[in-house]
């Protein structure tokens, strides 16, 4: 088994967890986001995107205390420790499987996004083998290179959010009220729906046998995670107050379509512009995703990472070929989603307990040891 | 060496992988007309002005009808008759013939808002006639685009605060707001020129009433953002005639006593605040707050005496009032709610969301307490 820890020259700083995790989180979910929301949970649905959000406070620091009192271990190690050889392999084969799922629908997703909008002609494999190539450009290069991919996109398309202000002189405020007229229930399913663009952090689980200073991990993840927060409260309350009800549930990109109404003197279609540059915005994701799945294939079948990364580019490009209509995108996307919270927020509070179990059980016995030695 | 060829050849030999559009193969439509051919057929007839760029000669446009159901069948009638691709990226101005605003043109509007290629901040107007007549005005003695040529017209009374922008996205939002109804500008042809010439009040995609443009004055003073604009106060002699300026060289005219005098006022800042006091029956309390300043006397009035302001308040707010409460009474009678009331409503509704039908029945048994409060702030460089 490849359970040694990273070498130190591939270690990274702390503080880049701030672009990884917040880039990781931002993707294709937050364009689409707003209207999903509001279709559970109308004009409370950005009281949904806020307790959704914050949400991943709490399950990040579980993650942070599953892998903290193992070493430098990611959970792929985790899982061959806990489950034994044969277990550990299925499950981590399984955590692969939803990766690459991720990075497929990611992808795929944007492809979507490119033919509404812009090049309603482009073929779909095409648009794939480019976008991929970016990817695994990027993580053939090592986690270095893909952290690098992270900050530059941070740095490059942050400037996109401030762009909500013009939409924001168009805002209906009586669209908000009457306030919180929705059940707990309503706001709850918002807050599940959330997930799909909050999800992310758990590339938490990969990334920390690669920190350098490893007590700082949590001070940042916290800052990446309350910035992705704020970042998408604020595009949903913009948003509500922009469409009307019914225009809102029919938009499928409400982020986007919010974008048509910047005019600049020399450019009159902002929103061609905010389509390519959203290519920057999911870079990183895709980057993260298939560096972190073809981590797993490496680590299950002890084979080179840059085979990895092939094989499943290879079975997303093949699949890709099936994938024909927004229904059945939206159909995938919803199970991603469903599947998403599951890996994110439950199955890390298991893992979390099956690992206090057993460095418990380790505990236990190596005290008995003790004991029956003397 | 080779890491370099490879991506040098990705450049150059992916550059054209994405569909071209040759700008000198297009036709770009800055407008198109909508009009109901007649009562029977479900068909719909289109006229569109398009642009041609072309290295020979200079840029030309064309107008071109045609007849389909669906106004993307039009658009594909359109370029089988034209040696260009029609392409609607450009499109400025879509114009609805009376008609057909009558019966409804949310199914033509449809077709913008699916469209990515189709910007948001298009204007949608209704004409006086038909479209075709409309966009036909002049048809070959134009030298200029005139789907641009509408479009600025509109947009400068926009930007001039003359009537709320009429755009899709305007359109669309307040179309989809049960409690809300979109108003759209009517253009018409006047000898041998187009203008605006009265607003359409919509009852969802319905044309249902129309209001002058003094009248939209009123309907303005209610509405956020917009709502600026010179308006006249008529003061009848007798109640003015103590405070006119007596001056040694003219005396005031013999004709002046019998009638009125007329002050023309320019709105400096309105401030409106609607509120529901009452859910059953409905009950709106309408404050609008209008900062002015004086443009135009007809007589010597003295600016200097505060008794002056008093009586010019007065009946400034006595006329304002009566013509906003005028204006509702008209809104209710057609069952048309551009100012939004029934959001206003809905904003303090926490059982259920109203349907359109059941704001209409609420809308027409609503009271309204209107109060207007007019400040003069200045009256201009001279007393």
């Amino acid at each position: 088994m490849n359970t040694q820890p990273p070498a130190k020259r591939l270690w990274i700083n702390a503080y880049m967890l701030m672009f990884i995790i917040h880039t990781a989180q931002t993707g294709v979910g937050l364009v689409g986001m707003p209207r999903v929301v509001f279709l559970e949970s109308a004009q409370d649905a950005w009281i949904s995107v806020l307790l959704g959000s914050l949400a991943a406070i709490p399950f990040a620091y579980i993650i942070y205390y599953t892998l903290k009192p193992l070493g430098r271990l990611d959970l792929y190690a985790v899982h061959d420790i806990i489950y034994g050889k044969w277990i550990g392999k299925l499950l981590n084969l399984l955590y692969v499987f939803y990766l690459s799922w991720v990075f497929f629908n990611i992808v795929m997703n944007y492809i979507e996004m490119i033919q509404a909008w812009v090049f309603n002609m482009l073929p779909t494999w095409l648009m794939f083998l480019l976008l991929a190539s970016l990817a695994i450009y990027a993580v053939l290069g090592g986690l270095r290179v893909v952290t690098g991919v992270t900050i530059l996109s941070f740095l490059l398309s942050t400037w996109l959010v401030f762009m909500i202000a013009v939409p924001i002189q168009y805002i209906d405020t009586t669209q908000y009220f009457p306030i919180l007229n929705h059940s707990v229930k309503e706001i709850m399913m918002g807050t599940l729906k959330t997930s799909f663009t909050i999800l992310g952090f758990e590339i938490l689980f990969f990334v920390y046998p690669f920190v350098d200073d490893q007590k700082k991990t949590m001070r940042y993840v916290n800052i990446a995670l309350i910035y992705t927060s704020i970042q998408i409260t604020v595009v949903t309350i913009v948003c509500i107050g922009f469409f009307s009800d019914v225009s809102l549930e029919k938009t499928i990109w409400p982020v986007l379509s919010m974008f048509k109404i910047v005019r600049l003197p020399n450019l009159e279609r902002f929103e061609f512009i905010a389509v390519s540059f959203w290519m920057l915005v999911i870079l990183p994701n895709m980057a993260l995703y298939l560096w972190a799945a073809s981590r797993g294939v490496r680590h299950v079948f002890q084979i080179s990472q840059k085979y990895a990364v092939w094989i499943i580019v290879t079975l997303c490009f093949i699949a890709q070929f099936f994938l024909s209509s927004r229904l059945m995108m939206n159909m995938i996307t919803d199970k991603i989603a469903t599947t998403g919270t599951y890996m994110s927020f439950l199955y890390p509070v298991i893992i979390f307990l099956l690992v206090r179990i057993h460095l418990y059980r380790k505990k236990g016995a190596k005290s008995n040891e003790k004991n029956t030695s003397n | 060496m080779k890491k370099t060829l490879v991506i040098s050849l990705c450049c150059f030999l992916l550059a054209s992988c994405v569909e071209q559009k040759q700008l000198e193969r297009l036709g770009l439509i800055t407008a198109i007309g909508y009009d109901i051919p007649d009562e029977s057929s479900s068909s719909i007839r289109g006229t569109v002005v398009m642009l041609n760029f072309s290295p020979e000669l200079s840029n030309f446009t064309n107008i071109i009808t045609q007849e389909g159901v669906t106004s993307k069948g039009i658009r594909r009638a359109l370029n089988q008759e034209s040696s260009h691709q029609v392409v609607s990226g450009q499109l400025r101005v879509a114009v609805y013939g009376k008609e057909m605003a009558e019966q409804g043109i949310r199914s033509v509007v449809d077709s913008f808002t699916r469209d990515a290629s189709i910007g948001n901040m298009l204007y949608l107007v209704i004409a006086e006639g038909s479209a075709e007549e409309l966009i036909k005005f002049r048809e070959g003695t134009l030298t200029y685009n005139f789907g641009t040529h509408l479009y600025n017209l509109i947009q400068q009374n926009v930007k001039d605060q003359q009537f709320p922008s009429p755009t899709l996205q305007n359109f669309v939002n307040t179309y989809d707001n049960p409690g809300k109804d979109p108003i759209l500008p009517i253009m018409g042809i006047d000898e041998d020129r187009i203008g605006l010439k009265e607003i359409g009040l919509l009852k969802g995609d319905r044309l249902v009433g129309t209001l002058s443009n003094k009248e939209l004055f009123y309907l303005l003073l209610m509405m956020k953002g917009v709502g600026s604009g010179s308006f006249d106060i008529e003061i009848p002699y007798e109640k003015i005639s103590s405070q006119l300026y007596k001056s040694k060289t003219h005396n005031t005219t013999e004709e002046f006593r019998q009638g009125s005098v007329y002050i023309t006022v320019d709105n400096v800042r309105t401030k409106q605040k609607i509120k529901l006091v009452k859910k059953e029956p409905p009950t709106f309390k309408v404050d609008v707050e209008i900062k002015t300043r004086v443009l135009e006397v007809t007589e010597n009035i003295d600016f200097m005496q505060k008794k002056t302001f008093d009586i010019l308040t007065d009946l400034a707010n006595k006329q304002l009032e009566d013509g906003i409460r005028r204006n509702i009474a008209y809104l209710q009678e057609i069952e048309s709610d551009p100012i939004g009331f029934g959001s206003l409503y809905q904003a303090k509704e926490r059982k259920k969301e109203l349907s359109q039908d059941e704001w209409v029945n609420l809308f027409k048994r609503s009271t309204f307490d209107v109060n207007v409060k007019t400040e003069f702030i200045r009256t201009g460089v001279t007393d």
